[in-house]
């Protein structure tokens, strides 16, 4: 037992090792010329499949692309690896990606045994409710008395009972469903007056049930479950590149640049404007890459508010607003935040 | 002609009174479920989602200028499969008028579906596979050459279909080329597992015995998962594509389980043959090959030929180590929100393909078994 142990400890550590005996992934990707970036492709706003186009979309998808950008100066040089929740860092700790973009919640345990970097937060998620746009409830304020519905067994059911004790709703009934489908159909058939679960999850079933408009997601998020993408630890040449490249996109948007705008803002009067962009004396050359890597990220997929827009924007199927919600902007009060570029 | 369905009423459905109350009971339950199915299907279903992502359903991302290849596939898969069924099964007039009628239906669902020339190219590969049907049972060809063209087939399709990478396989498609390629992978590597159980040379008896009882004790996932991971730990710098380790992995699994039917058909063959083949100072080699191995392989090859089945369905399996088999085609359709609320619509056509391929080897198993039972009388 003891001698399996010990080799089960050995594959770990090998496990853990193989992929850093390269120098950095940084110049392997570079050699490779095209960035393998693991992603889901059944998430839907996250990273699915558009049966039309052939191409993978969702917000994992375009950071994916934007990194790949980065690195490479290219958006289509990407080649997306596809993983699940079980097999997302195994994919990264065998080398056959680079980096993932998976709606992965960032936790301690996923760095401090895992192996595993994660990259500044691109989407915070968490604990939302769901009612009947019909019923005109706007804010969970309204729901003291109401049947709140999640599923068995989650983490939503003690965040829920927590929620219901510190508002102090006397008569709020929680009922728990199998899974996330008898939940939806319980809201649908007036059982339930709330489903209870995380914000992004809601907004996919809201979009995928043929009839959006008659479902409200209210503002209020009831926990944290922040989503980030992640490297494989011990490599802080590659992290920070990717860390830097998503600051980048943030500290886009507070200066609004975007893809539409790029061109003239190259020439920006700011000369801080200048040198993020790269239009000369850029950042790039000392993270290893062009000097232009944020002008490239900006002019394939936008600046962070584009991507989220693009994916999780009013437009969409899948919305789910910023505004209220760590989501925004730090100068909107949210907690989107960029340390500065100068 | 009323009397007698009337009769056939009586007897079969309400010939004592309990079986009487069954049918009361049963007979309303089942006309309704038929009847909002039907109403389902043909009213409220919108199966255009069906045809608008046929493509992804049976190729995944396969690149669509590149699908002359999953024709060809789909060609040499029904010609093979025509081919198989021209050993055993005579291809009669009331099979003909089916098969007939079934290849028009294909071709016209087919162009209904997606598109005309589509239609053709599926109404075409359905004939090949007739053709294929009617030329070997009436050349009476050699077993021997039709197994080798089978193989050539399976080559041919592997070798057409790689160009443009393993990492863009999927749906349908990668479903039933995974299941050919084990199936076939499964055999060799069974048989020798078995006679390795059998032999008299204690360490491979040991080493067979144990492989064959440690993979029948693990679940398939695991053996799937831990060939996806340990691969690129053992050959860092070579890229195993998740397909062909994926292949790897069924087939390690799968080949305890032929190992087992093989060995039950060794332990058919009578003792007393082999003791003969022996005191006639017949070779191990000889004695294996020559006696005892068509007489187990006869006997067991209507399980095999069922285990198909069971990789054709654990296949969806492959998910987990990011491969995109048809199950996961339909939810990878489903994630996309121009088909939001086809949910649906997409899992009724995954089950009736899932019934219809099922079917087919259920079907294929029996008739085989029905076939070599007759040689054996």
């Amino acid at each position: 037992m003891a001698r399996f142990k010990f080799l089960v400890a050995a594959l770990a550590a090998a496990s853990l090792w193989a992929p850093g005996a390269s120098a950095t992934v940084l110049d392997n990707v570079k050699q490779r010329g095209v960035l393998n970036c693991g992603t889901d492709n059944t998430a839907p706003g996250f990273g699915y499949l558009n049966t039309k186009t052939g191409k993978i979309e969702g917000l994992d998808a375009d950071f994916c692309r934007a990194m790949a950008a980065a690195v490479l100066g290219d958006a289509s040089k990407v080649n997306f690896v596809i993983v699940t929740d079980k097999s997302r860092f195994n994919a990264l700790q065998t080398g056959q990606a680079d980096v993932v973009f998976a709606h992965t919640t960032v936790k301690p345990v996923r760095e401090s045994a895992i192996g595993i970097d994660f990259l500044p937060i691109n989407f915070y998620d968490g604990t939302g409710m769901m009612v009947k746009s019909a019923s005109g409830v706007k804010s969970v304020a309204e729901l003291d008395g109401a049947t709140v519905c999640t599923t068995q067994g989650s983490g939503t059911e003690a965040t829920l009972a927590a929620f219901v004790r510190a508002r102090g709703f006397k008569t709020t009934k929680v009922l728990t469903f199998e899974n996330l489908e008898k939940l939806f159909g319980a809201l649908q058939s007036d059982r339930c007056n709330a489903m209870s679960t995380d914000k992004s999850a809601l907004a996919a079933w809201r979009g995928n049930s043929g009839k959006p408009d008659d479902y409200t997601i209210l503002p209020e998020t009831l926990n944290k479950s922040p989503f980030a993408g992640f490297v494989i630890a011990n490599d802080s040449r590659w992290r920070n590149l990717l860390r830097w490249a998503t600051f980048a996109l943030f500290q886009a948007e507070e200066w609004d640049i975007n893809s539409a705008n790029l061109a003239d803002r190259m020439k920006d009067e700011s000369a801080f404007v200048q040198k993020f962009l790269g239009a000369k004396d850029g950042f790039g050359k000392d993270f290893g890459v062009a000097d232009d890597f944020v002008a490239s990220m900006i002019k394939s997929v936008g600046n962070y508010g584009e991507i989220y827009d693009r994916n999780l924007g009013p437009k969409t199927p899948y919305f789910i607003d910023r505004a209220g919600t760590p989501n925004a902007m730090w100068t909107k009060g949210g907690a989107e935040y960029s340390p500065p570029w100068n | 002609m009323t009397t007698l369905a009337l009769r056939w009423v009586h007897r079969n459905l309400f010939a004592k009174p309990f079986d009487a109350a069954l049918s009361l009971v049963i007979i309303p339950m089942l006309a309704w479920a038929v009847y909002a199915f039907a109403h389902w299907a043909l009213v409220e279903a919108h199966w255009q989602v069906v045809g608008g992502s046929f493509k992804v359903l049976m190729t995944g991302i396969y690149p669509a200028d590149q699908l002359w290849r999953a024709w060809f596939s789909v060609a040499t898969l029904c010609a093979m499969f025509g081919a198989g069924l021209g050993l055993s099964v005579r291809p009669g007039r009331a099979a003909s008028t089916v098969v007939a009628l079934g290849v028009a239906l294909t071709g016209v669902m087919v162009a209904v579906a997606i598109d005309v020339h589509s239609g053709m190219l599926a109404a075409g590969s359905a004939a090949l596979g007739v053709a294929a049907w009617c030329g070997v049972h009436h050349l009476a060809a050699d077993q021997r050459i039709v197994l080798s063209g089978l193989l050539a087939g399976v080559v041919a399709i592997f070798v057409v279909l790689s160009p443009p990478g393993f990492e863009v396989w999927g749906g349908l498609l990668l479903s039933v080329v995974l299941t050919i390629a084990v199936s076939i992978l499964t055999l060799p590597f069974g048989i020798l597992l078995a006679l390795g159980r059998q032999s008299r040379i204690t360490s491979l008896r040991v080493i067979s015995t144990a492989y064959i009882e440690t993979m029948r004790s693990v679940p398939l996932i695991l053996v799937v998962y831990w060939i996806w991971i340990i691969v690129p730990l053992l050959a860092p710098d070579t890229s195993v594509p998740g397909l062909l380790r994926g292949m790897a992995g069924f087939a390690l699994f799968f080949a305890a389980y032929v190992a087992e039917y093989v060995r039950s058909g060794l332990q058919a063959v009578p003792k007393g043959q082999i003791e003969a083949a022996r005191s006639l100072a017949m070779s191990s080699w000889t004695l294996n090959v020559d006696i005892v191995l068509p007489q187990a392989l006869r006997v067991v090859v209507p399980s095999l030929v069922g285990q198909i089945l069971d990789i054709f369905n654990g296949a969806t399996l492959v998910f987990i180590i990011g491969l995109t088999d048809f199950l996961r085609a339909g939810q990878m359709i489903l994630a996309d929100p121009q088909n939001s609320g086809r949910t649906y619509e997409i899992y009724v056509f995954l089950f009736a393909v899932y019934l219809a391929i099922g079917g087919a080897i259920t079907y294929a198993s029996r008739r085989l078994e029905a076939h070599l039972a007759r040689g054996s009388r």
